[in-house]
């Protein structure tokens, strides 16, 4: 009986308590400190790189656009990644801000890492706009990463490239590829060379069906990573695992580099292809942009080489990494 | 101190992991019936301790055996009226005995020691029942509360591997709510365990005191029956 009073009085008590939590929540509120720094801890060590500036409303870089040949054994493959872009970015001028050291312009080679498909699908030649890339099939792999990432780029004078882009190229290109995907609509994939094609053609049809074959078993995105570059500017969502093993795999080459500073000549960069298998064994390796000095290029190359052991890549296999040697990193 | 974060309480419970629920579920029923023991026994006990320091003062002050049983039993809920009783009624039992006197002026003795010392202990346990649940609850109920913040603990890390960037805002709202397991079973130990310790003297002081009075009952019968005393005149009217 007793008992039973004494209960209900706990009841109340604790009801009371919890009355009285939600009245002091109601009546404090939250007070917001604007003066405390806030601290965030990032668990995951980026590379150092300005981050992604907003991404200007430009035109997309077309996604059926065909790709700069990787490394390969044909020298017409050494086609260039800016003739790929059927749409030429304005270059945007953006403030970055820079981590509190000067650094200097580089090249950033404009990706359209998607790879032609041999798909039975009736293209249009190719007019400079950004084809509505509606795909009747969804794909199972090689997500588009980054074609749609607008790169922030800094004004910069483009270097000259090396190689010799000539107008007829990508016409021939076009054309190939149209033919390819005729070949691939009737057997299956499989581009068996008409005969009635030149032979200039029927070589590129060969390297054409062979680069979508490659970039079907390795994912086909290109990542380029190293300091000044933005770091391909700062992935998000998906591909944000991705840029951090692009800068993981930066880091433990750069462990490995080694150049001579001689003070006044801090300006030389070179970018450096590196093709990396599903184990991440180094496949390759190749000197994409030299710099000034051959030197400094066969020390990045050393570097890479001297490289043994790189992490595996993550599921979604990184096909390609450019990394950009720097002279001012040294100097850091 | 504000005991409850930015968001809610209700908000923040429903974010909660299914066994930090029920954990705080666990508390939160431990904590009403250790209060609801402790608002229980504190009446009861006070009063006991009342009841019993009053008779003894009273049993003393009588002036002879029946006065100060008629005092002492004058509240009937009393533990002295109770040990009183009894020991009358084992007094009464002994007396119509079917046994030689002599004998019985030997039992008689041993025998209202052990009838007071069987009430004493009958009502020491009325008096401390279900105190042992305060000292369970003070010992266990910040252990139970700790189990929930390891839980949820381990569940915030959990969910700040699988995201990808860990700031640490998006951390701390996880861990401070999986802490409040161990505020709560910390508020519902402190209280348990003063009050275990309380009602601990309480019952010393309770027990002293029927033990104090026994001792005199004992006395006084030895004193004031006449059969009792070897050389006492029997008393007819007693």
């Amino acid at each position: 009986m007793r008992q039973k009073t004494s209960l209900f009085f706990s009841i109340i008590l604790h009801l009371s308590m919890v009355c009285m939590a939600l009245f002091w929540q109601n009546f404090g509120g939250v007070k917001i400190d604007m003066e405390v720094p806030a601290y965030t801890v990032d668990l995951v060590n980026i590379a150092p790189g300005p981050p992604p500036g907003p991404v200007a409303p430009g035109p997309a870089i077309p996604a059926q656009a065909p790709n700069a040949a990787p490394p390969t054994m044909n020298p017409e493959s050494q086609a260039q990644p800016e003739q790929a872009a059927a749409v030429p970015e304005p270059p945007k001028p953006q403030p970055k801000p820079e981590p509190a050291k000067p650094e200097p312009v580089k090249p950033e080679p404009v990706k359209a890492p998607e790879p032609p498909k041999p798909q039975p699908k009736p293209e249009p030649v190719k007019t400079p706009e950004p084809p509505k890339p509606a795909k009747p099939e969804p794909k199972p792999e090689a997500k588009p990463i980054s074609e749609t990432k607008a790169e922030t780029k800094k004004p910069e004078p483009r270097k000259a490239e090396p190689a010799k882009p000539e107008p007829s190229n990508k016409d021939i290109l076009a054309s190939a590829l149209q033919d390819v995907k005729k070949e691939a609509a009737k057997d299956a994939g499989k581009s068996s060379g008409q005969p009635s094609v030149s032979p200039q053609q029927q070589a590129k049809n060969d390297v054409q069906s062979e680069l979508a074959a490659l970039r079907k078993s390795v994912g086909g995105s290109i990542y380029s990573t190293g300091g000044g570059g933005g770091g391909g500017g700062g992935g998000s969502g998906s591909s944000g695992l991705l840029q951090v093993y692009a800068s993981i795999v930066e880091q433990a080459i750069k462990k490995n580099w080694r150049y001579p500073v001689f003070g006044n000549d801090s300006n030389l960069v070179a970018v450096v292809e590196v093709r990396i298998d599903a184990k991440g064994q180094i496949a390759d390796v190749r000197v994409l942009t030299p710099s000034a000095r051959s030197d400094f290029d066969d020390s990045a190359v050393k570097a890479v080489r001297e490289t043994k052991e790189l992490p595996a890549p993550p599921s979604e296999a990184v096909g390609t990494l450019r990394i950009n040697f720097n002279l001012q990193e040294l100097n850091r | 101190m504000d005991l409850l974060p930015e968001s809610g309480i209700f908000s923040m419970l429903m974010q909660a992991t299914l066994m930090v629920k029920l954990v705080l579920l666990f508390l939160v029923s431990m904590s009403i019936w250790c209060w609801s023991i402790i608002i229980f026994k504190i009446l009861l006990i006070n009063k006991a301790k009342r009841q019993v320091v009053d008779g003894y003062e009273a049993f003393l002050q009588a002036e002879d055996l029946s006065a100060g049983l008629h005092a002492v039993s004058r509240d009937p809920q009393s533990p002295l009226a109770i040990i009183g009783s009894m020991a009358v009624r084992e007094f009464r039992k002994l007396e119509t005995a079917e046994i030689d006197r002599e004998r019985k002026r030997f039992l008689v003795k041993d025998t209202l020691r052990r009838i007071l010392r069987q009430a004493v202990s009958a009502e020491m346990k009325r008096l401390s029942s279900s105190i042992s649940i305060l000292a369970t609850s003070a010992s266990s109920a910040p252990f139970i509360g700790l189990f929930g913040t390891v839980w949820g603990i381990m569940h915030s890390f959990h969910s700040i591997g699988q995201a990808q960037s860990a700031a640490l805002a998006t951390v701390a709202p996880g861990i401070s709510e999986a802490l409040i397991a161990t505020a709560i079973g910390l508020g519902v130990a402190i209280p348990a365990s003063i009050a275990y310790n309380f009602f601990l003297g309480m019952l010393a002081v309770v027990e002293t005191e029927m033990v104090n009075f026994a001792g005199a009952f004992l006395n006084r019968v030895e004193r004031e029956v006449s059969w009792v005393s070897a050389r006492g005149q029997r008393r007819d009217n007693d």
